[in-house]
């Protein structure tokens, strides 16, 4: 669903992205780990172009992602993403964030569109706070309304850019159940997170990355409790130990 | 101050004549806004442009007007609007004064008010238009959807403040020739000889409009307004306040 | 070549220039010190003294130039004031007077913004050592906003140097003057214009060009 082949990228003199090869299969769920600045950020920011790649080849569901003719905003629609810090639209309600796109891109009827935003907001476990602007909602409770934004669309797979790193213990928790909810449905997922019990208990695989290389890529049984890569270890040990 | 002068403001007909000046102050005020809104709209865009045949022109636009003294290009529209325009409408021509002050005055203010809605768009986290285009919007819907939603309404307080600016450059609409509320003001006091009497009373009234008007642009401030915006904006008002 | 008709009538142009150059230096400086008084004023903690000076603010700002400048030509020689006995020292100074009075209150808005954006944990530690308020405001808070108000500064100061064009409408024969009366000499509006406008520029693009390098260095250092 998702193909990497020798991908590279740069900003400036830096080499981000050193030769990724990776293929992501439907309903997979990959969590992807490794220190900052590893390039785990940008290698998914590729699969939806927000980041254009260099060299090498990127097909995201049967799109050549670097053929200068892809329809990027038809890609977009196919691929959803969350970030670390919500972006949600402080201009608009909860329901009208989750709304906008169906609307302006798919044309949706308001009635029509309001309909479907109701409906998330109650897979995301927060349907009271349709009509409230985001200022007013906690931070859980803004990256559950960008999750239910995102899943407006109907995307087939979904991006995670470090959900949870920006809210509290107890935020984390409500945030991930609806992650888990989304994996167990079958959802094709691209998480980073250092989120070890998530990863244990929702995901199938285990990237790990340094240093913009896929340094290990393992089923998540196992992973965690023995590591191939001695960097990886090494990198496990500081994570789980707090 | 002599005595005998202020018992002429006993007078209905003198504040009669002040509010026919008053009415012309208002009037250029807002074609002046009306104008220059879309104007600078369209310039802030352009200098945000991705292409360079439109990025350069406005980006030269913006800073050579900001650059020039507001009443030099009134001056100018003054003595030249009505030729400017032959070409376009006929040999006989006339720009009404009204029209040659507020075209001099929208020129500048476009100016202004595109640096102002530049740095409101700028100021938004990338973020924002970054989950625009993740979610499959297009450029021109981000734009239109997400970001200039917010710009404008971070932009209002400022948007407020240049009109009170805009206000007292009415005054300077006067020197071509247009009866605002000064230049009658002054009509006054070269009949009666009392300048003192007749400036504080003018003075006054431009102060409450303005006065009102800058208190009511605070009560706007958006609780979501970035802080570093707010202080970019108030930094191009603070070098536009011209007269 | 854009301008030239400036040769032609370099006596206009360039006492003119000169003109415009006196009364922005004279209103700038005025500007200078009335705004850090005001601002010192409404900062102060005795809450009379704020008052004024919010007063003096809000009185300048929201009323136009002109009317000032006005004021200044016509209506004080009526209550016995008057600047010089000269026609044209008197409107000259009347000039550089409104410059000063009117940028005063912007200037003390910046000035203010600066005070305040002090540390009070600066203020607390001055006065703690013994130094009066008077020794506080001079040798730890005043020094301390002045990085962060140059680059504001040089913006009014650029406004100013505009808004010396106002000083026309009481008869100082500066730049916009000059190009008013080439232009009714010989009606050649836009070279009479352009070439006042290529001298306004002459002031106001290295102004605009400092203090844009000012406002990137501080960025850098911040």
């Amino acid at each position: 669903m998702i193909e990497f082949r020798d991908v590279h990228k740069h900003f400036g003199p830096l080499h981000v992205l050193r030769g990724i090869n990776l293929t992501v299969r439907e309903r997979d769920v990959v969590v992807i780990i490794g220190p900052s600045g590893s390039g785990k950020s940008t290698m998914i920011r590729t699969i939806n172009k927000l980041e254009p790649i260099d060299s090498g080849e990127l097909v995201v569901d049967g799109q050549r992602v670097h053929d200068p003719g892809v329809d990027v905003n038809k890609l977009r629609r196919d691929v959803g993403m969350v970030f670390q810090s919500f972006n949600l639209f402080p201009h608009l309600t909860a329901a009208e964030n989750v709304m906008l796109a169906p609307r302006k891109v798919r044309g949706m009827s308001a009635a029509e569109a309001r309909k479907k935003a109701m409906a998330l907001l109650e897979k995301v476990g927060i349907p009271e706070k349709a009509d409230e602007h985001p200022t007013r909602l906690s931070g859980g409770q803004q990256q559950r309304v960008a999750i239910a934004r995102a899943l407006a669309m109907d995307p087939r797979i979904m991006l995670f850019d470090e959900p949870t790193s920006a809210l509290d213990a107890e935020m984390i928790r409500e945030v991930l159940d609806v992650m888990r909810d989304l994996a167990r449905e079958g959802m094709t997922m691209l998480v980073i997170t250092h989120e070890v019990g998530f990863a244990r208990e929702a995901s199938n695989r285990v990237v790990f990355m340094d240093e913009g290389r896929i340094i290990e890529d393992s089923p998540t049984a196992g992973f965690f409790e023995a590591p191939r890569e001695e960097r990886a270890r090494q990198f496990l040990s500081k994570v789980i130990s707090h | 101050m002599r005595p005998d002068t202020w018992p002429m403001f006993l007078n209905p007909a003198i504040w009669g004549f002040l509010f026919e000046g008053l009415r012309e102050t208002i009037y250029i005020a807002l074609a002046s806004v009306a104008v220059s809104f879309p104007v600078g709209l369209l310039f802030a865009l352009g200098r945000l442009s991705r292409r360079r045949w439109m990025r350069w022109p406005s980006t030269f636009y913006i800073e050579g007007v900001r650059a020039l003294p507001v009443l030099l290009l009134i001056a100018y529209f003054g003595i030249k609007g009505s030729a400017l325009f032959r070409p376009i409408f006929g040999q006989d021509f006339e720009l009404p004064l009204f029209w040659a002050g507020v075209l001099g005055l929208s020129m500048y203010t476009s100016a202004v008010l595109a640096e102002i809605i530049r740095a409101g768009i700028v100021s938004l986290p990338r973020g924002q238009s970054e989950a625009a285009r993740a979610l499959g919007l297009s450029h021109a819907q981000t734009m239109r959807s997400v970001i200039l939603p917010q710009a404008l309404r971070l932009m209002v307080p400022a948007m407020m403040a240049q009109l009170t600016t805009v206000i007292k450059d009415t005054s300077l609409v006067g020197t071509i020739g247009v009866f605002e509320l000064l230049r009658q003001g002054r009509t006054i006091y070269t009949q009666f000889f009392n300048p003192v009497e007749v400036l504080l009373i003018v003075a006054t009234v431009y102060f409450v409009i303005c006065f009102a008007l800058s208190r009511a642009s605070r009560r706007f401030e958006l609780g979501y307004t970035p802080r570093a915006a707010r202080i970019k904006i108030q930094d191009i008002a603070l070098r536009d306040q011209a007269a | 070549m854009p301008g030239g008709i400036a040769f032609e009538f370099p006596q206009l142009y360039f006492t003119g220039l000169w003109l415009t150059i006196q009364i922005s230096v004279l209103g700038l400086l005025g500007a200078l010190v009335l705004g850090t008084l005001v601002a010192v004023l409404r900062v102060s903690p005795i809450a009379p003294l704020g008052w004024i000076g919010a007063a003096y603010v809000e009185f300048f700002r929201n009323t136009p130039l002109v009317a000032l400048l006005f004021f200044l030509f016509l209506g004080l020689p009526l209550i016995g004031l008057r600047f010089s006995t000269d026609t044209f020292e008197n409107i000259f100074r009347a000039a550089a007077v409104g410059m000063g009075l009117y940028h005063g209150a912007y200037v003390a808005e910046v000035v203010r913004g600066g005070l305040l954006g002090v540390d009070r944990g600066q203020i607390e530690a001055a006065r703690s050592l013994g130094l009066s308020y008077a020794q506080m405001l001079r040798y730890v808070q005043l020094p301390q906003t002045f990085r962060s108000v140059i680059p504001p500064l040089g913006n009014i100061g650029i406004a100013l140097v505009k808004n010396t064009s106002l000083a026309s409408t009481i008869g100082v024969a500066e730049l916009l003057y000059a190009a008013e009366i080439v232009e009714s000499r010989t009606f050649r509006a836009e070279e009479a214009f352009i070439a006042a406008t290529l001298l306004y520029l002459v002031l106001t693009i290295p102004l605009g060009i400092a203090v844009n390098a000012l406002e990137r260095r501080m960025l850098v250092a911040r």
